[in-house]
């Protein structure tokens, strides 16, 4: 498992003593200290400033994170009773970085005053339903060993949706074809979908669906997204190329979200690139060999990307900001800013059926009413579910 | 006009619209498939519906439309004569053409204005900027260098424009600007965070309080792609060159992503397009500090729009997003420090802040808002100055160092300059 990540330590091992070297040319000694304690030596290159230590480069990724927890106030509730947060994990970088930094944090407040400030659940929806050579949910396992004491572990899959489905409202549902399994029904929907970029958007949108009904099952409060600085900058404008501009404050902001929980990114200070070297080289041992989502090579070459070939909206977009964030940090970070300070402008409109965020009203088909839709009507979706699914063969959704 | 298709593809491969003709194109709105009649005859109803939706025109008014020889303003012209033909809008459309003076680039151009306004009966009138300004482009590059020159050839445009409007007597003037300008602008305020314009960006018509002249965007909703299309199966006589001062940045970084997603998946520039729309509503009130129409707002005063209203390559300057990058990072460093300064977070917003009427914070704000007149020329302006004198003063200001044979030369165009904008009377058009 380990070997295919056996590259990018090296690389990243370069990449600082390059610029280790690059100083000591300077100051023909030793490599230069550490920025804050002054007293090991700095080799890890951190934002614009000079290289940290190991230690301090730990102390401000955690801090980033604790900082961000803390202004969440959470806090027990009236009957003395501690919130329950759920934490989806992806086997990624960003969300098992944002389990070990919850996991330590969680330690430490039972050590100093015996009961923890929120309890945590820890979920993986297995989406190999999507694509099998996604990661299986069997890795869990894994995860738990190293992290035994976070919380609960759940597993789930994507086509777990369909036992969910029963709690829906909404009357022109059609429940599943009784004769085929959750992941033959799934599979069917989801190549019914006219384009990749379609069935990416549409497989987010029941994951999130997924993880909001999993928490509420649960009893959570709230759900504890990994997501980065980068990540968010990728989504305000994945959503907006889209056409789910409207759904941006419920995607990236610190808030409670449409489906009545509270959505927070307490990693939303970090860079994906930090946290790259965190959990290569920081984090003892490397947490690198847990995040079977990452790999070092992007899953498109600059070409593809450019062409537009066999690649996803969303794909093309992460790996946008993924570049943009080596040249050019802090435009990622306004982005992310900016997009953090739109409101939404009808927040009581009636929820689209499909993603269940208060549809944009003046959405007036896909010719945006310069003309009369050729689309048919199918149920109150918003812009962007319509888009996603228009050429679709008439496929029932697992509505909720 | 009622058809309705199954969006599924049609195993005959005959036009969605007609079903009798053979399909030839693929629409990327809504991946019909049509004949080339019928996409004539759908592209051209979209515009019609769009003027209608928005209540563009009434009956009798004059409206000019800013003609640059170029494809999206040629298909503009001919789109418009045919639907006011078509449906008796009773419009009376003029050509207003701009000539920046830049060789082997407008000047072929407007050779092509002048036999649309030929081919399509319309009165023409090209203002330059020579004869406004006693500068052509070719003259401000040649001394400022092609870094910074579309800034310049922004604040002159909107002012040549306004002008130009105020000769012709109208008080509107519609413009070529097609949906991949509008997400390619869309995208590039997401890039600089700024949410003044973001609010503004993708509104169909803009007014202001610094302008006696409304624009708007008739084809705000037509591919570039379509447009082309239009072009080439009416035998449109266009020009199809970039200007040669373009370079770009943030806009340029926005053109190429835009040319990407569009590859991914072609309704991606209509769908940006949808979020520009919803984004406007989502800026808070108190940045917005602009007005759509509708929204009766006061304006930058200061030509901030300039952008918008020509050849599209904005504010570029090398280097641009470095130099954003930089003041970002001067930023954050700054509030490290200390919590109460800021060299203004979102500097641009901060910047737009000063225009609008809040009176929330700094004295600066209100001081700013009182539009008056530019003491030199006349036009509308906030400050003692309006922006293209400044401009203009900055580049006479060298003018001597670097020819002195251009001193007397020099006199007489900014004289003459002021002579004629004395002649152009801005009071008789309405705001």
């Amino acid at each position: 498992m380990s070997l295919s990540f056996a590259p990018q330590t090296p690389r990243q091992t370069t990449i600082a003593k390059s610029k280790k070297m690059s100083t000591t040319t300077e100051q023909p000694t030793a490599p230069p200290l550490c920025r804050r304690c002054k007293e090991h030596d700095g080799i890890y290159v951190l934002r614009n400033e000079p290289p940290h230590c190991r230690g301090c480069y730990e102390y401000f990724i955690r801090s980033k994170c604790v900082k961000r927890m803390e202004s969440y106030k959470i806090r027990a509730d009236d009957q003395n009773q501690i919130p329950t947060f759920l934490l989806p994990i992806s086997f990624g970088i960003s969300s098992t970085s944002l389990l070990y930094l919850i996991d330590s944090q969680l330690a430490g407040q039972r050590q100093k005053v015996t009961r923890t400030r929120y309890r945590l659940k820890i979920l993986n929806v297995d989406e190999s339903v999507l694509d099998p050579s996604l990661p299986s949910g069997s890795h869990l396992e894994v995860v738990k060993q190293r992290f035994p004491d976070a919380g609960d572990y759940i597993a789930s899959k994507l086509e777990d949706i369909y036992s969910f489905t029963e709690c829906a409202d909404i009357p022109d549902l059609e429940k599943k074809d009784a004769n085929k399994s959750p992941r033959e029904c799934m599979q069917e929907l989801l190549t019914a979908l006219p384009s990749p970029t379609s069935r990416e958007d549409m497989a987010g949108i029941l994951r999130t669906r997924l993880i909001v009904a999993i928490a509420q099952r649960e009893g959570c409060s709230g759900i504890l997204w990994g997501d980065t600085t980068t990540r968010l900058a990728d989504k305000v404008m994945a959503e907006a190329a889209k056409g789910r501009g409207f759904s941006l404050p419920w995607q990236i902001s610190d808030t409670k979200s449409p489906y009545g929980l509270k959505f927070l990114h307490p990693l939303r200070d970090v860079f994906k690139k930090e946290l790259v070297t965190f959990v290569t080289e920081i984090t003892e041992p490397p947490l690198v060999p847990l995040c079977i989502a990452y790999s070092l090579t992007p899953k498109h070459s600059a070409a593809a990307a450019t062409s537009g070939r066999n690649i996803t909206v969303g794909e093309l977009l992460t790996q946008y900001f993924d570049n943009m964030e080596l040249q050019y940090p802090s435009t990622v970070m306004n982005v992310v800013r900016m997009g953090d300070r739109l409101k939404p402008s009808n927040p009581e409109a009636d929820p689209c059926t499909t993603c269940g965020l208060p549809a944009d009203e003046n959405s007036e088909g896909l010719t945006l009413g310069s003309r009369e839709d050729t689309g048919e009507a199918r149920g109150k979706l918003c812009y962007g579910c319509m888009r996603a699914t228009h050429g679709a063969a008439p496929h029932s959704w697992p509505v909720m | 006009m009622t058809s309705s298709t199954p969006p599924t593809l049609d195993p005959k491969r005959a036009c969605a619209h007609c079903k009798t003709e053979r399909a030839k194109i693929k629409r990327a709105k809504t991946d019909e498939r049509l004949c080339i009649p019928c996409f004539i005859t759908i592209f051209e109803t979209e515009v019609h519906e769009t003027i209608l939706a928005n209540k563009l025109f009434h009956r009798g008014q004059r409206v000019a439309i800013g003609a640059s020889g170029g494809k999206d303003s040629t298909v503009l012209a001919a789109v418009l004569k045919t639907l006011n033909e078509r449906y008796d809008y009773g419009v009376e459309f003029v050509l207003l053409s701009i000539d920046e003076g830049i060789k082997g680039y407008r000047d072929d151009s407007l050779e092509t204005v002048k036999r649309n306004a030929e081919q399509y009966g319309m009165e023409l009138k090209i203002v330059g900027y020579n004869e406004l300004y006693g500068w052509t482009m070719d003259q401000v590059v040649s001394q400022i260098g092609k870094k910074g020159n579309c800034t310049v050839c922004g604040v002159f445009r909107r002012q040549a424009l306004d002008r130009g409007s105020g000769m012709l007597g109208v008080s509107h003037v519609v413009t070529g600007h097609n949906a991949d300008d509008m997400a390619e602008t869309v995208l590039m305020n997401l890039l600089r965070g700024d949410l003044p314009r973001l609010h503004r960006c993708t509104c169909i018509v803009t007014e202001s309080s610094s302008s006696p002249v409304s624009r708007s965007k008739p084809l705000k909703y037509a591919y570039e792609k379509e447009i082309v299309l239009y072009a080439h199966h009416r035998k449109l006589d266009y020009f199809s060159t970039e200007c040669i001062y373009s370079p770009e940045a943030f806009r340029g970084s926005a053109r190429s992503l835009i040319k990407s997603l569009e590859r991914v998946r072609p309704s991606a520039i209509l769908d940006i397009v949808r979020s520009g729309e919803a984004f406007a509503e989502m800026v808070p009130e108190e940045i917005r500090g602009s007005a759509c129409a509708g929204e009766k707002k006061i304006v930058d005063a200061t030509g901030k729009e300039e952008e918008q209203t020509g050849c599209g390559k904005g504010l570029s300057q090398g280097g641009e997003m470095s130099q954003f990058e930089k003041q970002l990072q001067e930023n954050e460093k700054a509030q490290d420090r200390e919590v109460e300064i800021k060299i203004s977070p979102p500097s641009i917003t901060l910047k737009e802040k000063k225009k609008t009427p809040t009176p929330t914070k700094a004295t600066k704000v209100t001081k700013k808002q009182q539009l008056g007149q530019c003491r030199k020329c006349g036009y509308m302006s906030s400050q003692e100055l309006c922006k293209a004198c400044v401009i203009l003063d900055d580049l006479n200001k060298n003018r001597p160092k670097i020819e002195v044979v251009l001193d007397e030369e020099d006199e007489d165009a900014s004289s003459s300059v002021r002579k004629k904008m004395e002649a152009i009377d801005m009071s008789g058009v309405e705001i």
